[in-house]
């Protein structure tokens, strides 16, 4: 319905943003995993977007938008760290900790959720304009 | 229209425009062709008032078939919000702002058919009050 395209190219980039946050959860969540050096540590999770092509809005076409294309996979290779007190430190006293930047992380955090709130914006600014034309002639 | 409760007043209002412009036309469809009903009386009281020259239709293709399928609209969009609130309530909905965006689509929809409606009410009643 090309009347609420606003809302739904919105509503599609907040919940790329939502998805985007789960993920950044997830990473920062396992960041401390230590795992053995004979095995894969964490692999870093991002999420794949992509533009669902606006193609009129009119008819039942799509209304623009983001899409989540699929979900990505950083290295299971990991960091070695020395840690020979560790129950899971090989016979040389290492372990495997997942790559993953804690800076990068929180970086992308306050990106996802500044976009979820652009697009809440967008939702309610579109709102108040068709709101407005409502309005229009009313006494 | 049990979904529409919100609008408070409103919704029982436009329940019986509703009521009344489907008995409109099941008294135009048992009629045939001529009918005296207040939907006709509201085309052409529209037409009149925007100046045109095409005769009064009845049935479905007239104001009160325009007005029956925007309700028809409403009541969907209402009914999906309905649904995503009974999502949020069992912890079914994935994305809050699903429901949010839902509601305000279903209420922005619904004040443009009561506006439309209380415009065309208000060109009927400005023609009534005419001096013969």
């Amino acid at each position: 319905m090309a009347l609420f395209d606003a809302f739904r190219a919105s509503g599609s980039g907040m919940t790329l943003a939502r998805k985007w946050m789960d993920a950044v959860g997830d990473n920062i969540a396992n960041i401390n995993n230590v795992s053995r050096t004979d095995e894969d540590a964490f692999r870093q999770r991002f999420i794949v977007a992509q533009a669902d092509d606006y193609d009129g809005g009119h008819t039942a076409g799509s209304a623009g938008g983001v899409k989540v294309a699929g979900v990505a996979f950083g290295s299971g290779e990991g960091r070695l760290v020395y840690d020979p007190t560790n129950v899971l430190a090989d016979d040389k006293g290492y372990v495997k900790l997942p790559d993953i930047d804690m800076n990068s992380q929180m970086g992308q955090l306050i990106v996802s959720q500044r976009a979820y709130q652009a697009n809440a914006a967008v939702v309610e600014r579109a709102r108040a304009s068709y709101e407005a034309a409502i309005n229009i002639g009313a006494k | 229209m049990a979904g529409i409760l919100p609008l408070g007043g409103g919704s029982s209002a436009l329940e019986q425009y509703a009521a009344l412009l489907q008995s409109n036309r099941a008294a135009a469809g048992s009629d045939g062709a001529e009918s005296a009903g207040g939907a006709d009386a509201l085309t052409a009281a529209l037409a009149a008032a925007t100046g045109a020259s095409r005769p009064t239709s009845t049935g479905p293709t007239g104001f009160a078939g325009t007005l029956a399928t925007s309700l028809e609209n409403v009541q969907a969009l209402q009914s999906r919000s309905a649904d995503l609130a009974i999502q949020a309530a069992t912890g079914d909905l994935d994305d809050i702002h699903d429901y949010t965006i839902a509601a305000a689509e279903a209420r922005s929809v619904t004040e443009v058919t009561v506006a439309l409606r209380n415009k065309a009410l208000e060109a009927f009643s400005e023609i009534m009050r005419m001096q013969f």
